[in-house]
C-alpha cells in the first residue's frame, strides 16, 4: 500500500480517486460530518428546488435535501458493497487457493463449479438470490458477493499456479522448505497484489450491481435512502427536476470510476 | 477435431445441467415461500387456511421431497418445461420465449453498436501516432464501464426525449424506440469490448513479429489490420459469452427504464412476485445463450489460430 | 566512396536516460562489421536506430546516420517505409517470436516483395519459395505453406533471413541472429548468412555479445561499452593487439577465445559421491533420458554438456530428486535415493543443493537477500535468528559480495550479484554436492569469468563436488575435470576433460567443438 501512495506524486487522477473514495467511506460511517439536515423528513416549503448553496443537490418532491439523502445513502450502499466484496474475496480466494494448491480432481471439481457461476450473468444470479431470500440490503449484498466470487477463485488459482511453478519456489523446495512454508512465505505474499487489485475493481462493480438492484426496487424499502433507489425516485420528475436523478447517479459513477482508477494503480504497482 | 468439439459440447451440457441445479438450489432450497407470498399477499394480509396453502403447494409440486422435486423438474426441463408461473399461471417457458423477440431486437442492435464503437476506439486509440489522442480515446472504455446503465438511460431520455424531442422515451414501437435502449446497453458493452481489444492489440504490438513487420517496410495500418488484428481477436473472443450474458442482464434494467416489453420486464416482474419457475427459466436460458455463444467461439478459434487447429487435430 | 552506412556521434536516450552517447562507426559496401558489447552497452540501440525502429520512449538526441548519401535521422515515416526491407533489412534475435504465428511462412517472405512492389500477388508466392530455397531450407514448397510453429528454431531463422534478403537490401542488420539457437545450428546459420551476403554484395552490421562470433565473421570489430565506442579496428588488430583495457579484459574473459582453462583438471579419484546407473526418464511419449550412467567423485567437477533437448537438465534434476527417475538408480554417498520421498528426502536435501540459470527467477523478488540466503537454514531449523543472520553475513563474504547487499532486494542487484547470492544460498547448509544448471549462461561474458572463478575457488576451499550443466563447451573447458556429452537423452561420450575436449571419440562431440565460435586461426582474417 505505501508504494501506491508514493506513486501519487505527479498523478492528479489517482489522488482525486483516492479522495473520492475516502469521502464516500467517511460519509458512510459518519454522515453527520457532511450534513446536518434530515434525510427522512422533508420541508414541504422547499420542495422541487434546484441546486443552490443551501441545497447542493437540490430537493425532492417532499422537500428533502438530496445531498443529505445521498450522504446517508452512502451508508447502506457502501455497507452492502463492502459485504459483497468481502464475501466474494474470502469465499472465492479460499476456493481458488484450494484448487490451485491441491490440484487434481479437487481442482477440476472446484473449477467446474466456478465455470457455472461465470455462465450465469451476475445480475441474474443476484436476482435469483433476492427472489429466494427476499428483498433488503443484506440479501442484495450477499447476492452480489456470491455472483462475483468466481473471478476471485479464478485469479487466486492462477496466481497460486503461477507462483508454484516459479523457479524460486522450486529453489525453496530444493532448499528444504516444506509446502506450508512455501504457501505462507512465497505464494501468498506474491499473490496478494493482484488479488488486492481485483478486490478494488470488484468494489466498483459491486457498487454498480448493488445500486442497480436497489434501483429496481429490491433493496431497502423507502424512505430509507440508497443510491439506486434515489435515482429511481427521480424517474417521475425527469422533465421537471433533473437534479433528482442526476446527482445520485453522478455519485455512483464517481465512486465506481475512482475504484477503477485505484485498481489500475495497484495493478501497475504490482506488475 | 471432432474430439475437440465433442469435449466442448460435453462441457456445455455440463454447464447447462449445473446452471439448472444451482438455480434449483437457490430458488427451491432457500427459505422463502412464494406460494404463501402469492396467496398471503404480505401486507394485504389475506388469511389463508393451512388446507388451502397445502393444496396450492401440491398444485405446484412443492410438497414433494426435495430430491424427488429435483428429479421431476430436471426431467421436465429436458423437455423445455419449467412449470407454471406462480403469478400468472401461464407456462413459464412460453412466457420467457415469447418475450424474447423485442429483447433480441434491442440487444442485437446494441451489440452492433458496441462492436463498432468499442472496436473503433480500440483500433483508433492504438493506431494513431499522436499519443494524446490515443490516451484520450483509450480513457473512454474505463469511463463507459463505470457509468451506471440505469442512470445513463434516464439521462438519455431526459436529453433526447424531453429536451430535444428526437426520440421516444418509452414503449416498444418502431425503430426509434430501439435507439435509446440500445445505446444505453451499448455503452458498457462497447466499453468492455474496447478495453479487452485495446489490451490485446497493445500486447500484440509489443511482440517482436510486429517490429519485424515494420522492418519489412510495412505501414502502421498494414501491421495493425494485416498482422495484429487476427492475433488480437483470439483473446478478445474469450469474452463473447460474458458479453452476451451482460446484454441479457442489462435488458432487465433497460426495459424497466424505458418501459419496454421483453425478457427483462418478465424477469423483474417475476422477481418481485417471487415467481420461481419463471426466474429459473430465465437463468437456464441465459446459461444456454452463454454456452451456445462459447461453442460458436470455440468453433472459430481453430480457424483463426493454426496452432490450435494443429494441436487439436494431433489429438484426434 | 564505398561507405554505405556512416554513424557519426550518435546519442540515443530512453525517457531521458542515455543509452548511447557518442557512437561513430561505418560500414562499407559488402563489408561485415561486428558491434560487440555486453548488456547495456548500447549495441542493440545503435542497431535499432539505424533502421529507425527505436522502441517507445527512445529518441535520437544528436548525431547523424548517413546511409547511401541520405541522413536517416531526418527521414519521415513514409520515407522510412521505402528504406526498410528494401535498402536496410533486419534479422532479429529470437526466431520463435519474430514470425507472425497465424501467417504462413511463404506469405511472410512474400510480404516484403508485395510491400515494395517487387512482385505481384501471383508471382510473389513462387519468388518466396525460391528465396526459402536459397536460404537453405529443404523442400521449400512444403515449408512455405506451413506455419511458424511447425518449423524448428533453425528453420525459422532461415525463413527470417530469406525475408531479409527478399528486398535485395544493401545492408542487413543482424541483431544477435544466433543467440537463441543451439550451437551447432548457430554455425550453419552464420555460414549461410555470410555466403549469401557475399554473393549479393550485401553489407552486414552484426550485433553480438560474443567476441568469438565477431572474430569468425567480421572484418572489422567495434567494441561498445556503456553507450560509447571503446575501441575499433580490423579483426586482426583487435585480436592481436587490443589497446584498451576493456577490450583486453573482454578477450581474456571470452571462453571461446582463451586457450587455457581456469585451472588444470584434477586427476581422477575413486572416492565416489554420486553414482548413476542406467538412469532413464520418460515424459508421456518422449524419452528424455535413456540409459545414462556415470560417477562423480568427491571434490571433482563433472560437466554434462548438450544442446537443448539433450536431457542434461532432466538428468541433473533426477539426481537432486526434483524428478523421479523412470528407470535406473541414483546413489548418493552409497545410499540408494532413487525412490526416496517425503520427509526422508527433505532431510537429505541438506547435502545437495542447486544453483539455477536464471538468477532473477530463482530468488523470490519480495525477499531481502538476507532472507533468501538464510531460508534453507530456517527450513531446517538451524540456529537461532541471530546465528542465522551471522551465517548469512559469513556466506555473503564468502561469495565476495559487500555486506550492504543483505538488506537489498534481488531487483536492486546486477545479474552477477544475484547469482552470487544464489550460490551463497546453496552453500548455507554446507552441502557436499552442488548442481549448477547453466549457472553462467544468462550472464555477461566478463561476469561469467568471475563466477566461474568463484566456483573454482569455493571448490578448493570447501571441498565441494560439482555437477555442472552447460550447453557451452567453451565454458565447460574452464572448469571441468570430467566431461559427459549428451545427445537426445543418451550419453555419447564420457571421460576426463582433456581427453574429451582435445581427442574426442564421438562425432557429435567433434561437431560441438567445431561449432565453438572463435576457433578460426587468426591468419585467415
Amino acid at each position: 500500500m505505501p508504494d501506491v501512495l508514493v506513486r501519487t506524486r505527479r498523478k492528479p487522477g489517482l489522488i482525486l480517486a483516492i479522495a473520492v473514495l475516502a469521502f464516500a467511506l467517511l460519509a458512510a460511517v459518519a454522515p453527520g460530518l457532511f450534513t446536518g439536515q434530515d434525510p427522512l423528513a422533508g420541508v414541504p416549503a422547499e420542495k422541487m428546488r434546484g441546486p443552490s448553496l443551501g441545497h447542493l443537490f437540490g430537493t425532492d418532491e417532499t422537500g428533502r435535501d438530496i445531498f443529505t439523502r445521498v450522504v446517508h445513502g452512502a451508508a447502506l450502499s457502501l455497507q452492502a458493497t463492502v459485504i459483497a466484496v468481502v464475501v466474494a474475496l474470502v469465499a472465492g480466494s479460499a476456493l481458488g487457493l484450494l484448487a490451485g494448491f491441491r490440484g487434481g480432481a479437487l481442482d477440476s471439481a472446484i473449477m467446474r463449479c466456478v465455470d457455472v457461476l461465470l455462465a450465469i450473468p451476475s445480475i441474474l444470479l443476484s436476482l435469483a438470490l433476492v427472489t429466494a431470500l427476499g428483498f433488503g440490503t443484506t440479501n442484495v449484498a450477499i447476492a452480489v458477493g456470491v455472483a462475483n466470487l468466481a473471478q476471485f477463485a479464478r485469479l487466486m488459482r492462477a496466481e497460486v499456479l503461477r507462483v508454484r511453478s516459479g523457479v524460486f519456489v522450486e529453489a525453496a523446495r530444493a532448499g528444504g522448505v516444506r509446502w506450508t512454508g512455501v504457501l505462507g512465505r512465497h505464494v501468498l505474499p506474491n499473490a496478494l497484489g493482484p488479488v488486492l487489485a481485483l478486490a478494488t475493481l470488484t468494489f466498483g462493480t459491486a457498487v454498480l450491481e448493488v445500486s442497480a438492484l436497489s434501483f429496481l426496487g429490491y433493496g431497502a424499502t423507502p424512505p430509507t435512502p440508497e443510491w439506486g433507489s434515489l435515482v429511481a425516485g427521480g424517474r417521475g420528475f425527469l422533465a421537471t427536476a433533473w437534479w433528482m436523478t442526476t446527482f445520485p447517479g453522478l455519485t455512483v459513477a464517481a465512486v465506481v470510476l475512482s475504484a477503477n482508477r485505484l485498481s489500475r494503480a495497484i495493478e501497475g504497482d504490482v506488475r | 477435431m471432432t474430439r475437440y468439439l465433442l469435449r466442448r459440447i460435453l462441457q456445455a451440457v455440463f454447464v447447462l445441467w449445473a446452471a439448472f441445479t444451482v438455480s434449483f438450489v437457490i430458488l427451491y432450497l432457500l427459505p422463502g415461500d412464494a406460494v404463501s407470498a402469492k396467496l398471503g399477499g404480505g401486507e394485504a394480509g389475506l388469511s389463508v387456511t393451512p388446507e388451502q396453502l397445502a393444496a396450492a403447494k401440491a398444485e405446484y409440486g412443492l410438497d414433494d421431497p426435495l430430491p424427488l422435486q429435483y428429479g421431476k423438474r430436471l426431467l421436465a426441463a429436458l423437455h423445455g418445461d419449467f412449470g407454471r408461473s406462480i403469478a400468472t399461471g401461464d407456462d413459464a417457458t412460453n412466457m420467457v420465449v415469447s418475450a424474447l423477440p423485442p429483447t433480441l431486437a434491442v440487444t442485437g442492435f446494441a451489440l452492433v453498436l458496441a462492436i463498432l464503437f468499442g472496436g473503433g476506439i480500440a483500433f483508433a486509440g492504438t493506431l494513431t501516432r499522436h499519443r494524446w489522442l490515443g490516451n484520450l480515446l483509450l480513457a473512454l472504455p474505463p469511463l463507459g464501464i463505470s457509468l451506471p446503465p440505469f442512470w445513463v438511460g434516464l439521462l438519455l431520455v431526459q436529453f433526447f426525449s424531453f429536451q430535444l424531442r428526437l426520440l421516444p422515451a418509452l414503449g416498444s414501437n418502431g425503430f426509434e424506440s430501439l435507439m435509446l435502449p440500445a445505446i444505453t446497453l451499448a455503452i458498457p458493452t462497447g466499453a468492455i469490448i474496447g478495453q479487452v481489444l485495446a489490451k490485446s492489440l497493445r500486447t500484440q504490438l509489443a511482440e517482436p513479429y510486429a517490429e519485424i513487420a515494420l522492418a519489412k517496410g510495412a505501414s502502421r495500418s498494414r501491421v495493425h489490420f494485416g498482422h495484429l488484428l487476427r492475433n488480437a481477436a483470439v483473446p478478445t473472443l474469450t469474452i463473447a459469452g460474458v458479453v452476451a450474458g451482460n446484454l441479457i442482464a442489462g435488458s432487465v434494467i433497460t426495459e424497466t427504464v424505458f418501459s419496454r416489453d421483453g425478457l427483462g420486464r418478465v424477469t423483474s416482474s417475476a422477481v418481485t412476485a417471487q415467481d420461481i419457475p419463471v426466474v429459473q427459466a430465465v437463468i437456464v436460458l441465459a446459461a444456454l445463450v452463454f454456452v451456445v455463444i462459447n461453442l460458436l467461439v470455440d468453433l472459430v478459434y481453430p480457424v483463426l489460430d493454426p496452432r490450435i487447429r494443429h494441436r487439436e487435430t494431433a489429438d484426434a | 566512396m564505398s561507405e554505405l552506412l556512416t554513424i557519426r556521434d550518435l546519442a540515443v536516450s530512453y525517457k531521458s536516460v542515455p543509452a548511447v552517447d557518442g557512437v561513430s562507426l561505418s560500414v562499407h559496401k559488402g563489408q561485415i562489421v561486428a558491434v560487440v558489447g555486453e548488456s547495456g552497452s548500447g549495441k542493440s540501440t545503435t542497431a535499432h536506430a539505424a533502421i529507425g525502429l527505436l522502441p517507445r520512449g527512445g529518441r535520437i538526441d544528436r548525431g547523424e546516420i548517413t546511409f547511401d548519401g541520405r541522413d536517416l535521422t531526418k527521414l519521415s515515416d513514409r520515407a522510412w517505409r521505402s528504406v526498410r526491407g528494401r535498402e536496410i533489412a533486419l534479422v532479429p534475435q529470437d526466431p520463435t517470436v519474430s514470425l507472425n504465428p497465424v501467417h504462413r511462412i511463404g506469405d511472410q517472405v512474400a510480404e516484403v516483395l508485395l510491400i515494395h512492389g517487387l512482385a505481384d500477388k501471383r508471382s510473389a508466392g513462387a519468388e518466396a519459395v525460391k528465396l526459402l530455397r536459397k536460404a537453405g531450407i529443404a523442400d521449400p514448397e512444403t515449408r512455405a505453406r506451413q506455419y511458424p510453429h511447425e518449423l524448428s528454431g533453425g528453420l525459422r531463422q532461415r525463413a527470417l533471413i530469406a525475408a531479409a534478403l527478399a528486398g535485395r537490401p544493401k545492408l542487413i542488420i543482424a541483431d544477435e541472429p544466433t543467440s537463441a539457437l543451439d550451437v551447432t545450428v548457430q554455425r550453419q546459420i552464420l555460414d549461410h548468412l555470410e555466403e549469401l551476403a557475399a554473393e549479393a554484395g550485401t553489407a552486414v552490421l552484426l550485433i553480438t555479445h560474443d567476441l568469438g562470433v565477431a572474430s569468425d565473421r567480421a572484418s572489422r570489430i567495434v567494441v561498445l561499452s556503456q553507450g560509447s565506442v571503446v575501441e575499433e579496428g580490423t579483426t586482426g588488430e583487435i585480436l592481436a593487439a587490443p589497446s584498451q583495457k576493456y577490450t583486453q579484459d573482454l578477450l581474456a574473459a571470452a571462453p571461446s577465445l582463451s586457450d587455457s582453462p581456469l585451472r588444470e583438471p584434477k586427476p581422477p579419484s575413486s572416492d565416489v559421491l554420486v553414482s548413476v546407473r542406467g538412469l532413464g526418464k520418460t515424459f508421456g511419449t518422449v524419452r528424455a533420458v535413456d540409459d545414462v550412467s556415470f560417477d562423480i567423485a568427491r571434490g571433482r567437477t563433472l560437466a554434462l554438456v548438450g544442446e537443448s533437448g539433450s536431457g542434461k537438465s532432466t538428468t541433473a534434476r533426477m539426481i537432486l530428486r526434483l524428478e523421479t527417475p523412470t528407470d535406473g538408480v541414483v546413489e548418493f554417498d552409497g545410499e540408494d535415493i532413487t525412490s526416496l520421498r517425503g520427509e526422508e528426502l527433505r532431510r537429505l536435501r541438506r547435502r545437495f543443493q542447486l544453483v539455477y540459470q536464471n538468477p532473477y527467477a530463482s530468488l523470490n523478488p519480495k525477499f531481502s537477500i538476507e532472507d533468501v540466503i538464510s531460508e534453507p537454514l530456517r527450513a531446517f531449523g538451524v540456529g537461532t535468528k541471530a546465528e542465522r543472520r551471522a551465517r548469512a553475513a559469513e556466506l555473503v563474504d564468502q561469495v565476495a559480495l559487500p555486506s550492504s547487499v543483505l538488506k537489498r532486494k534481488p531487483a536492486e542487484l546486477s545479474g552477477g550479484q544475484r547469482q552470487r547470492a544464489a550460490i551463497a544460498r546453496a552453500l548455507a547448509l554446507r552441502p557436499e554436492l552442488i548442481v549448477a544448471d547453466e549457472p553462467v549462461s544468462a550472464l555477461d561474458v566478463s561476469v561469467q569469468a568471475q563466477i566461474l572463478r568463484l566456483l573454482a575457488d569455493l571448490q578448493d576451499e570447501l571441498g565441494l563436488t560439482y555437477l555442472f550443466i552447460s550447453h557451452d563447451l567453451a565454458v565447460v573447458r574452464q572448469i571441468a575435470d570430467t566431461v559427459g556429452v549428451l545427445r537426445g537423452g543418451e550419453l555419447v561420450e564420457l571421460g576426463p576433460a582433456k581427453d574429451v575436449l582435445e581427442r574426442p571419440s564421438a562425432d557429435y562431440t567433434r561437431e560441438l567443438l567445431a561449432a565453438i565460435p572463435g576457433r578460426k586461426p587468426l591468419e585467415t582474417r
